[in-house]
């Protein structure tokens, strides 16, 4: 991760691979010079031009080019964990506030092993964790809480006890990995169990209150402390509790 | 004629922002020029209500709040200056059925409020992640009685000046011979065309500095989170 | 998304557990304040507070006017509050809730009727010309005990504003530049400070000094106490919920006397920063 080029939108990128540039034949449409663009980015007439601030990422092997920058307000992706809560019940399902500008639908049957006769009773303030299945500009999110090939939870579902708490996008995504250094430096002194929704909220337990609140609030802590300072931040916390 | 606070005539005063200190907002930032000083709230995509959602495009919407009493006809005519300026550049349709909410309070208003107004609102919808064409920058300039043009005057030069001028730019180099026109343009009192246009070029480079300065602050908190992101 | 949503059950429920163990979910004891940071400047009359995550601006602004009819020789002190929806989305001004609007009362009743300001003061010209002081204050993030944060917002602005010095010859009131002649500070009788506690339980039995946003979405029963530098009671304001005892608004009392102390005296380092 040598680059670390920062585009702000309007910025014109130049996607020639660097070969590229000391050609002056014109270069030919095929497979090997299509790309690809992802978030942050978008073609207006002949140019790339980025449209949200970042750091400007390039994958040289699939050609793939996308700005990565941070934010608060989730927008629903398919195959994305999220946790949300409960805000009303319907005929068909649950509406679920997963911090998006539309709360998802969560379909009665949904979970594991429902069925029209057997299936969860959610009240509302319920938290769930779910993953979601429709995701578009045009339509509400919908959610599920269980892997809809296997029948299976797979830890999907409604989350009793614990804490939840809200953080930023990108401190989200960095926890989605269990090797982040805020994780694995709090499991190496306390057991916990954590869920995480990549739309910015977390959810913790643990075997009592008061870890749970120093989890909770390390996890917080982390947003801008990077791994060393990290580790140095548990550390205190466990010394103190 | 010297100006009251030693500037050279093409002088912006002191810039000063930072990003995303507030925390309910989705999206925030603070500009200053000098004394006059403007913080910025973006709250979306987030749901329209029913009545005012469009199907094909997020709505934008702009609130802006004087620093000293209710809001006046005066801050209405703000918010739909500041809000015809975005609404094009803001990649709207992305996001249909959905809001986009700008809220600017004036902090403290020593002339160049409304570019100042236009600064922030780019930071704060920067920060918040909003789908931008470009960024916009804005610059104030001012004819004062003795025939000179200042940029970025203070309130005591504009209460003095015979005709002022705010001109908004996209970003991209207007100098350049491919650039856009200004997107949005405000002049005032009494003025000749080679005024105008003098205050066009003296707007355009002070808009061009205002993007420079911006550039640099959304680098550094970008540089600061991927670092740690990275580690 | 446009109306408040209340706290998830989970929250509210892990909330009052940690209570009952004496401890807060943001790592807070009881009795802790939150992080209070004030900055004033750089005009005269501008002040900002933040707490916690909670930020309030306050801005002082005068100027010259008639005064009542009935109060020839008293300046006029207008305050005004609104809420943006900066502070929170659906915020807005115009369809305020009743707790909003109590804030609002509650920070200028403090204020105004604890006559913290000499009105007499404001006064240049006995029936023609006084001083009109205008407050407002801003929220620009709500996290929270929206009392305090506006009212130490509002004394450290009121405390750092100067007007215009005026001179009288005669019947003539002679209002000098702020370049000509040095500004001068208000008369400010005392200093009132807001002091919010909130409770919990279903005999509100627990209580936690400045709470958090979803604290007060929890909490059964709030309570504010406003005290001065001298100890003295301005104001005490408990608008409904469940009955406290006797008992609790005296130990409330003595928590609050020690943090208005160190209220006003970062008020004062503030103050002492900007110039």
């Amino acid at each position: 991760m040598a680059s670390t080029k920062v585009v702000l939108p309007g910025d014109i990128i130049d996607t020639r691979r660097e070969e590229d540039t000391t050609q002056q034949e014109p270069i030919v449409e095929d497979e090997a010079t299509v790309i690809r663009l992802g978030p942050g980015l978008i073609q207006a007439s002949e140019a790339v031009t980025a449209v949200t601030a970042g750091v400007l990422h390039s994958n040289s092997d699939t050609n793939r080019w996308w700005v990565a920058g941070n934010k608060r307000r989730y927008v629903a992706a398919v195959g994305e964990p999220v946790v949300g809560v409960v805000v009303a019940r319907h005929g068909e399902g649950y509406r679920v506030d997963i911090g998006s500008a539309h709360d998802a639908l969560l379909p009665l049957l949904a979970f594991e092993g429902a069925t029209k006769r057997n299936k969860p009773n959610l009240a509302v303030g319920t938290v769930v964790y779910g993953r979601v299945v429709v995701a578009n500009s045009v339509m509400d999110p919908e959610i599920e809480c269980y892997n809809s090939n296997t029948g299976k939870s797979e830890g999907y579902g409604e989350l009793s006890e614990g804490f939840m708490f809200k953080c930023s996008l990108g401190l989200a995504r960095r926890l989605i990995d269990t090797k982040a250094p805020v994780l694995a430096a709090l499991g190496s002194g306390v057991p916990f169990e954590v869920a995480v929704g990549v739309n910015g909220r977390v959810w913790v337990n643990a075997e009592n209150v008061e870890t749970t609140i120093l989890v909770a609030n390390a996890i917080r802590n982390s947003e801008y402390l990077d791994a060393k300072q990290c580790r140095q931040m548990v550390k205190e916390l466990l010394e103190k509790q | 004629m010297s100006r009251p606070d030693r500037r050279e005539a093409s002088q912006l005063r002191a810039l000063n922002c930072s990003l995303g200190q507030l925390n309910r907002a989705d999206g925030s930032a603070q500009f200053s020029a000098g004394n006059t000083s403007v913080v910025s709230g973006v709250y979306g995509p987030v749901e329209a209500k029913v009545y005012e959602e469009k199907l094909d495009r997020a709505v934008v919407e702009v609130k802006f709040r004087p620093d000293i009493g209710a809001p006046t006809t005066k801050d209405k005519w703000m918010e739909s200056a500041v809000r015809s300026t975005f609404e094009r550049e803001i990649l709207t349709h992305l996001h249909p059925r959905t809001l986009v909410q700008i809220v600017i309070q004036l902090r403290e208003g020593d002339g160049s409020v409304d570019s100042a107004a236009i600064n922030v609102t780019s930071l704060a919808l920067v920060d918040a992640g909003i789908p931008l064409k470009c960024m916009i920058t804005a610059a104030t300039c001012a004819v004062l009685s003795d025939d000179t043009t200042v940029v970025d005057p203070t309130q005591e030069e504009i209460d003095a000046a015979r005709s002022t001028h705010t001109f908004a730019f996209a970003s991209g180099s207007p100098t350049e011979s491919n650039a856009r026109g200004p997107l949005y343009v405000d002049s005032r009192g009494e003025f000749t065309m080679d005024e105008y246009n003098h205050c066009y070029d003296l707007c355009a480079l002070a808009a061009e500095r205002v993007l420079a300065f911006m550039r640099t602050a959304i680098e550094g908190k970008v540089t600061k989170e991927a670092k740690i992101s990275a580690a | 998304m446009v109306a408040e949503i209340g706290p998830s059950n989970i929250e509210a429920a892990f909330l009052l557990e940690a209570l009952k163990k004496g401890t807060r979910v943001d790592g807070r004891g009881i009795y802790d304040y939150r992080t209070l940071k004030i900055s004033c400047g750089p005009t005269y009359g501008l002040a900002e507070v933040q707490l916690g995550q909670t930020r309030v601006l306050a801005r002082v602004s005068c100027e010259v006017t008639r005064p009542f009819p009935d109060r020839p020789t008293e300046g006029i002190i207008l305050f005004n509050t609104e809420f943006s929806s900066m502070a929170g989305f659906g915020l807005d001004s115009n369809r305020s809730s009743t707790q909003e609007v109590a804030i609002s009362r509650m920070v200028e009743r403090v204020i105004k009727q604890s006559r913290a300001i000499d009105a007499e003061a404001l006064c240049i010209l006995a029936g023609e010309k006084v001083w009109t002081v205008r407050i407002d204050v801003h929220f620009l993030d709500h996290g929270g005990n929206l009392i305090d944060a506006a009212s130490i917002a509002a004394i450290a602005a009121l405390r750092h504003f100067r007007r215009p010095d005026v001179t009288i010859d005669g019947e003539e009131a002679i209002i000098h530049d702020v370049r000509e002649r040095n500004p001068v500070p208000l008369s400010i009788h005392h200093t009132p400070i807001c002091v919010t506690f909130g409770f919990f339980g279903a005999a509100g039995d627990m209580l936690v000094l400045d709470p958090t946003l979803l604290e007060e979405q929890v909490q059964v029963s709030s309570f504010t106490i406003t005290l001065n530098s001298h100890r003295e009671i301005c104001a005490l304001n408990k608008a409904g919920g469940i009955p406290l005892s006797p008992d609790q608004i005296q130990r409330c009392t003595q928590v609050a006397l020690a943090k208005v102390d160190e209220v006003n005296e970062k008020i004062q380092l503030a103050i002492k920063a900007s110039s």
